[in-house]
C-alpha cells in the first residue's frame, strides 16, 4: 500500500506538470524553437532514437570510465591518507586547494593536450567525480566508533584485519552515497568535454542542434541525458537496498 | 592517604596496577594508583565521573601506555594489547551489518582463529546469556540491553582470564541493569574469569563484587578496599539483607568523604 503511494504520487505529480506545460505552451503561443511542448519534444526524440543511442553511448562510456578512475584513484588516495599520517599533512590542503578550481575552465587546457578524442572527457568527468568519492571514502573509513577499533586490537585484530572487517565494509555505504553525487558530476564533465571539442556525444549533438535551432532535439537530447542518469543512480540505490539493509538510514 | 578496610592479600594475583599515573596535556588523570586483583576475583571500581576508572581499564588492557607505572597480568608486564583479556563497554559495539551470531564470533576473527570451530561455544554463551532465539538477528533488531548481553558473549567467547568491563549497564534502566547484573554473575559463576568492573551504582557493586575498590576524584587514587562477603549466588532478596545495606552505606560514606574534600 505504502509503496504502491511511493510510486504513484510522483507519477501523478509528473503527469500533471506535463500537462501543463503542453497546454501552457499552446495556450500562451510560445513557439517551438523557444519552449517546445512535451509531445514535440518527445517525437523527436523517438524519431531520432538511433542517434540518440549513439551518441548517450559515447558520452556514457567516458562518463562510466571517469568515474571508474575515480572511484579507484579517490580510495587509494583516501587509504594513504587515513593510514599515512605524514601523507595527509601533504595530500589534504593541495585536494582542498584543487577542489576550488572550477574544473569546467581546465577543460580546454586538456583539448590543448590531449587533443580532441576521448581522453580529455574522460579526464574531466574523472576529476569532476574525484573529490566528493575521496571525501566520502576517508569519512567511511575513519568515522568508526573508536571503542570498536579498540576491542579490534584487544582481540589482537592486525591493522590490515581490522581494515578488511571493519573499516572496509564501514566505508562501503559511504562510497555507495558518495556515487550518486558523482555520477551526475561526472557527466558534467563528459557532456562539457563534449561541448568544448569534438563530433560525437550528447553534447556534441546538443551543440549541433542548438546551431540549427532544433530546440526539440536539445530537448530530447536532455530526455535521453535523464533515462541514463536516472538509471544509473537507480542501479546504486538497488545495490544500497539489497545489501546496506543494516544502515540506520535504511530502517523504518 | 589510601587507607585499607580489609586485609589485602596479594597471593596469586591475576593483575598487579602498580603506581600508575597518567598525564593528559597537563591534566594529571591517575596519580600513583596502585592495587591488584586476585585470580578468579570480581573485583568492582566505584569513583565519582572523571576520576579515571575508565582509563585504569584501558591502560590494563593494554590499548593506552601509561605515562608512569607498571601494569602486570598474570605476571606478563603490559606493552600492548592484552592477549588473554576482553572488554566490555558502555556502549556495545557492535558491527550493525553483522548478525548477532558473527558479532560473537568477530573475537575468534580477529584472532585469526577459524570461525566455525567457536560456533559450539557461541551457541552455549547465548544460551547463557538468554539469547538463543535472536542468533540471527541484526544489532538494530535488538534492545540495548540485549546488544550489551551481544557484546558480553563476544568478551567471553574465547575465554578471556581478565575482564574488562566499563560501566556495561550504565545505559540501561534499573531493571534491565538488576537482571544483566544477576545473569553477569551467573555467567561469571560458571566461566570464573577475573573481571575488573566498573560502575557509577553502589547496589552494583555491592551485588556482584567480591571487592569494590572506592577511587578518589581526579587525579585518581584509591581511597578504600572493601571486602563483600555476602553469600553467592547473590538474589534480588538480599537487596533487603541488613548486610547488604550495611555494606551500602559504607561505600556511600567513602564516597561522601572524598566528594566533601
Amino acid at each position: 500500500m505504502l509503496n504502491l503511494r511511493r510510486l504513484l504520487v510522483p507519477i501523478i505529480g509528473l503527469i500533471a506538470g506535463l500537462a501543463f506545460w503542453e497546454y501552457g505552451v499552446a495556450w500562451a503561443k510560445i513557439p517551438d524553437y523557444i519552449l517546445p511542448a512535451p509531445s514535440q519534444f518527445f517525437n523527436r526524440f523517438f524519431e531520432t532514437l538511433p542517434l540518440q543511442v549513439e551518441h548517450l553511448g559515447i558520452t556514457a562510456t567516458t562518463t562510466l570510465l571517469g568515474l571508474a578512475l575515480a572511484l579507484i584513484l579517490g580510495v587509494l588516495l583516501a587509504l594513504l591518507v587515513v593510514y599515512v599520517r605524514p601523507l595527509k599533512l601533504l595530500i589534504l590542503p593541495f585536494l582542498a586547494a584543487f577542489n576550488g578550481i572550477p574544473k569546467v575552465a581546465i577543460a580546454p587546457l586538456f583539448v590543448i593536450w590531449f587533443g580532441l578524442g576521448d581522453e580529455p572527457k574522460i579526464l574531466l568527468a574523472f576529476l569532476m567525480a574525484l573529490f566528493p568519492i575521496f571525501v566520502n571514502a576517508v569519512t567511511g573509513l575513519n568515522e568508526i566508533e573508536p571503542d570498536m577499533i579498540n576491542l579490534a586490537r584487544l582481540f589482537g585484530g592486525s591493522k590490515f584485519r581490522i581494515f578488511r572487517k571493519v573499516r572496509l565494509i564501514h566505508a562501503l555505504p559511504h562510497l555507495t552515497d558518495a556515487l550518486k553525487v558523482a555520477f551526475p558530476l561526472a557527466l558534467v564533465g563528459s557532456v562539457v568535454g563534449e561541448f568544448i571539442g569534438g563530433n560525437r556525444g550528447v553534447g556534441y549533438l546538443i551543440l549541433s542542434a542548438q546551431f540549427n535551432l532544433d530546440t526539440p532535439l536539445v530537448f530530447a537530447c536532455l530526455l535521453a541525458i535523464t533515462i541514463f542518469t536516472s538509471a544509473g543512480i537507480g542501479f546504486v540505490v538497488l545495490i544500497e537496498e539489497l545489501a546496506f539493509g543494516w544502515r540506520p538510514s535504511r530502517r523504518q | 592517604m589510601p587507607k585499607s578496610i580489609t586485609s589485602d592479600t596479594s597471593q596469586d594475583a591475576a593483575l598487579v596496577v602498580d603506581g600508575l599515573s597518567q598525564v593528559f596535556q597537563s591534566v594529571t588523570a591517575l596519580d600513583q594508583l596502585s592495587f591488584e586483583a586476585r585470580d578468579r576475583e570480581f573485583l568492582t571500581i566505584v569513583g565519582p565521573s572523571g576520576c579515571g576508572k575508565s582509563t585504569t581499564l584501558r591502560l590494563i588492557a593494554g590499548l593506552n601506555t601509561p605515562t608512569g607505572g607498571l601494569i602486570t597480568v598474570h605476571g606478563q608486564t603490559v606493552k600492548g594489547p592484552v592477549p588473554g583479556a576482553a572488554m566490555v563497554f558502555q556502549s556495545p559495539v557492535l558491527l550493525p551489518w553483522r548478525r548477532t551470531m558473527d558479532n560473537i564470533l568477530f573475537t575468534a576473527e580477529m584472532r585469526g582463529l577459524n570461525p566455525d570451530t567457536y560456533r559450539k561455544q557461541a551457541q552455549v554463551l547465548l544460551q547463557l546469556a538468554g539469547l538463543e532465539t535472536f542468533e540471527n538477528s541484526f544489532p538494530h533488531e535488538l534492545s540495548g540491553g540485549m546488544q550489551q548481553r551481544v557484546s558480553i558473549c563476544r568478551a567471553l567467547l574465547l575465554d578471556p582470564t581478565l575482564l574488562l568491563m566499563d560501566e556495561p549497564f550504565g545505559a540501561l534502566d534499573v531493571i534491565t541493569r538488576e537482571n544483566l547484573g544477576f545473569r553477569l554473575q551467573r555467567i561469571w559463576m560458571e566461566t570464573m574469569n577475573t573481571v575488573v568492573f566498573v560502575t557509577h551504582s553502589i547496589t552494583e557493586a555491592v551485588l556482584l563484587s567480591d571487592r569494590v575498590i572506592i577511587m578518589s576524584p581526579r587525579p585518581g587514587r584509591v581511597q578504600a578496599t572493601i571486602d563483600i562477603d555476602l553469600p553467592r549466588p547473590r538474589t534480588t532478596a538480599m537487596l533487603q539483607d541488613s548486610r547488604f545495606l550495611e555494606l551500602s552505606v559504607v561505600i556511600r560514606k567513602e564516597m561522601e568523604t572524598e566528594w566533601s574534600e
